[in-house]
């Protein structure tokens, strides 16, 4: 079915096009969001990308490559979009992603807690996570999305989850260094 | 269940929970711009014997061709004259010893399209490589090093100097590049290059005395001084008169004012980084 949609839109069928990029649309605005960790760059980021496939589709050999390609296309936006923040934005409004407002039950206490550890992380780092975790890619199956070599691939996403794991602990203890101060009060 | 178990599900369970839905107006705003933008065309080289030809023989070829739809042509529009079955048959030869002999039907072919005279001299600081280029030409040099891996660079992108037709602009360019090679062997660089491109190896290459390989999608690669070189031409087979474009001899020439300084080159290492 997507096979023959992206045949149809590699021969220029907008209405097949359509049809993907509806498809698509949310989980690569997902992607954007988490690497990005701000809505209006995410929203630039997924445009860019789905513009681009559309543009560069005829020069996709291999159909069933599709997704990953997709993958590659919005990476490569994130990281695009990424560089031109730097260049015209010192500061960064972090926005709170959508449901996540104060809420002190203990499954979003901690989903509160991976946000405030994944918010250290580098982009390179969030986009290794989000490719792994949220997508499900394999490491080799990212490597390709990030165009860098698998062993890399591997490395950083040991690295990642390492520095998520020393900001969770950094939260926690200065959690517990709350509350004793508070006992102590 | 262990620390590492723990976390990986932690984060799994965030990524699920937390994804949001993309606004209508990212969709919408999409499809819009996508009404008004034109598809690249992929653009397939002539096979490598063909390019290796001299210029009378593909003129040849081509003079044959024509005539050979010419009397296509007329049997369909004629068929009281045509041969029927076991009659002569008009058959094309590639023999480069057939004389491209002007007739009507050839006289009749969309001129082919050749791009200004290379008078122009571009060097780019950031590559470190000097070409030849036709005045009216634009270029759009590099800002940045080019320190991915695994494709050749999207139009525009900064790592990469784009020297183009400013009245054709995506639709017509050449894209310079250079990288360290690092650890990597060329041919492993190479072949990921030319994989990532969907592009075969047509024939070796020699560049100001670099060697390497060109690729059928005219994609020509390079190393020298321990960096590998890109130099690629775009031709888009949307524009009706670039159809009739011969690229490969017009990028052979470009290939031949081609002068490589990697002591030159912005030295920056391929990195993982996106």
């Amino acid at each position: 079915m997507q096979t023959a949609l992206v045949e149809r839109a590699r021969q220029g069928d907008r209405e097949a096009f359509g049809v993907l990029a509806t498809g698509a649309v949310d989980r690569l605005y997902a992607i954007a969001r988490f690497i990005l960790r701000d809505t209006e760059l995410a929203e630039d980021a997924t445009q860019e990308a789905l513009i681009r496939a559309w543009r560069d589709l005829p020069t996709l050999r291999d159909v069933d490559r599709f997704d990953a390609w997709l993958y590659r296309l919005i990476v490569r936006a994130c990281a695009d979009v990424g560089r031109r923040r730097r260049r015209w934005r010192t500061e960064l409004a972090v926005l709170p992603l959508a449901g996540s407002e104060p809420d002190r039950s203990s499954e979003l206490a901690d989903r509160d807690q991976i946000e405030r550890g994944l918010r250290r992380l580098n982009e390179g780092q969030q986009a290794i996570l989000v490719l792994h975790f949220y997508v499900g890619l394999s490491p080799t199956e990212a490597a390709d999305a990030l165009e860098i070599p698998i062993g890399t691939a591997k490395s950083r996403l040991h690295y990642a989850i390492e520095a998520l794991r020393a900001a969770v602990a950094a939260d926690e203890r200065s959690s517990i260094g709350t509350v004793r101060e508070g006992r102590m009060a | 269940m262990t620390a590492n178990d723990d976390l990986e599900r932690r984060i799994a369970d965030f990524y699920a929970t937390e994804a949001p839905r993309a606004p209508d107006r990212v969709l919408r705003g999409a499809l819009d711009s996508i009404d008004i933008t034109r598809q690249r065309r992929a653009f397939i080289r002539v096979p490598w014997r063909f390019s290796t030809m001299n210029t009378n023989a593909r003129m040849a070829i081509a003079a044959v061709a024509v005539v050979a739809v010419g009397a296509v042509g007329l049997s369909v529009l004629r068929p009281g004259q045509s041969p029927g079955v076991g009659g002569p048959l008009v058959t094309p030869s590639p023999s480069p010893s057939d004389s491209p002999l002007p007739s009507p039907t050839a006289s009749a072919a969309p001129s082919g399209f050749v791009p200004g005279a290379l008078t122009e001299t571009f060097t780019s600081n950031v590559h470190g490589i000097t070409v030849s280029y036709p005045a009216g030409w634009d270029v759009q040099p590099a800002t940045s090093p080019w320190t991915t891996v695994g494709g050749a660079l999207l139009w525009e992108d900064p790592a990469g100097d784009f020297l183009y037709d400013p009245l054709r602009t995506d639709h017509l360019f050449l894209e310079l590049a250079s990288q360290p090679l690092g650890d990597t062997s060329f041919d492993d660089w190479a072949s990921t290059l030319l994989a990532a491109e969907g592009c075969t190896p047509s024939e070796p290459v020699e560049i100001d005395g670099a060697v390497g390989v060109i690729g059928e999608c005219d994609m020509a690669l390079v190393s020298a001084g321990g960096r590998g070189y890109l130099i690629r031409l775009y031709v888009s087979s949307d524009e009706s008169d670039l159809r009739s474009f011969d690229s490969a001899s017009w990028f052979d020439q470009v290939l031949a004012t081609v002068q490589l300084t990697p002591e030159t080159a912005t030295s920056a290492s391929a990195s993982a980084a996106p």
